[in-house]
């Protein structure tokens, strides 16, 4: 089987202290090239970038978590690569699954999700409830299970880079994974563990976090309906 | 709130949706911004469906007729609207003001290695 060049797409933004234990975390666990995206960051994620040679791309304006992805995207479609890994910046994923990954790739999955329930049970957390909110939605709108909709921990096949490279409306969210799975693209899951974050703030906040729920089901319920198959 | 108003909110909500998503399958406008606009269609389709209790609350807070109440409701949605469609320019304008000097900056960075 022809090797598959994978990029691990990194976004990152306010990652000074967890991004170098991330990328030994990579490099010691795998041979893939990695892209470290800094998406503006305010403390000193880029000195630490450059410091360590780190192979990275800085975007000199704060624009969010979708852009910088994208950014990941745009360069791994440009240099041809046949999978894209996004990777969280803060150490809440493990680098030693991302073989696991791959391989489902490789056996002609589209779209691979690290997924943290798919052999374990979620617990009642706010956080779980509203996972188990989108993955229902997910259900209802596409017929698919899909265990973790919103894990971060997702890899693409060269199907679908194209399209996360270069359309509108195609954040790295659930309602991108309702759209495709509508499109008859296939998605697989893979049994993961995730850590703690350890240092640095996430992405979301509390208050930002019911407008993401409210955003999403709106997306997956009526939106995905009418887009383009 | 007489049937003509109903007919009227419930005809415009629904010209807006499928604008709006009609705008989205274009690809001219972002899945984030479009949320508010179909959030106000539902509410404006709710008011129509459910007549009563906007009577009800148009009442209890001291309006003459429902057809203010409905006026005066959407006036304050779209206020807020646009006061949040005023930030996002002003931070909008602040990153492209940003990215305009951040490019002249490398760019004479670039032409000063050339030399």
């Amino acid at each position: 089987m022809k090797k598959l060049k994978v990029l691990v797409v990194i976004p990152c933004y306010n990652e000074e202290e967890n991004i170098k234990r991330v990328i030994k975390d990579i490099t010691d666990h795998t041979d893939y090239d990695y892209l470290i995206v800094n998406d503006g960051s305010k403390d000193h994620t880029l000195d630490v970038l450059k410091e360590n040679h780190f192979s990275y791309l800085s975007l000199p304006v704060n624009y969010g978590l979708a852009s910088a992805v994208q950014a990941g995207f745009k360069y791994a479609y440009q240099h041809d690569y046949d999978v894209v890994i996004q990777f969280d910046g803060d150490g809440q994923h493990q680098a030693k699954y991302l073989k696991d990954l791959v391989l489902e790739i490789a056996n002609g999955n589209d779209i691979v999700i690290g997924s943290r329930f798919v052999y374990k049970k979620k617990d009642f957390s706010l956080r779980m409830i509203g996972n188990r909110l989108l993955n229902g939605f997910i259900f209802l709108s596409t017929g698919k299970h899909i265990s973790d909709s919103t894990s971060g921990f997702r890899a693409y096949s060269k199907r679908v880079i194209p399209e996360f490279a270069m359309e509108m409306n195609y954040p790295p969210e659930p309602d991108s994974i309702a759209y495709l799975l509508k499109r008859k693209f296939s998605v697989k899951e893979v049994q993961v563990e995730m850590l703690e974050r350890t240092a640095g703030t996430s992405y979301l906040t509390s208050f930002k976090s019911i407008e993401y729920m409210l955003k999403m089901i709106i997306s997956i319920l009526i939106i995905q309906q009418f887009r383009r198959r | 709130m007489t049937v003509l108003l109903q007919f009227m909110l419930i005809l415009f909500s629904i010209l807006n949706l499928v604008y709006t998503i009609y705008q989205i399958r274009k690809s001219k406008l972002n899945i984030d911004d479009a949320i508010f606009t179909i959030c106000f269609s539902f509410i404006l389709i709710l008011m129509s469906v459910f007549p009563g209790a906007v009577t009800l609350v148009s009442n209890a807070l001291g309006f003459y007729s429902a057809s203010n109440f409905v006026l005066v409701f959407i006036v304050f949605l779209l206020i807020i609207q646009i006061l949040k469609l005023q930030t996002k320019i002003s931070l909008m304008n602040e990153k492209l003001k940003t990215l305009n000097q951040v490019y002249a900056l490398d760019d004479f960075e670039k032409r000063k290695g050339k030399k």
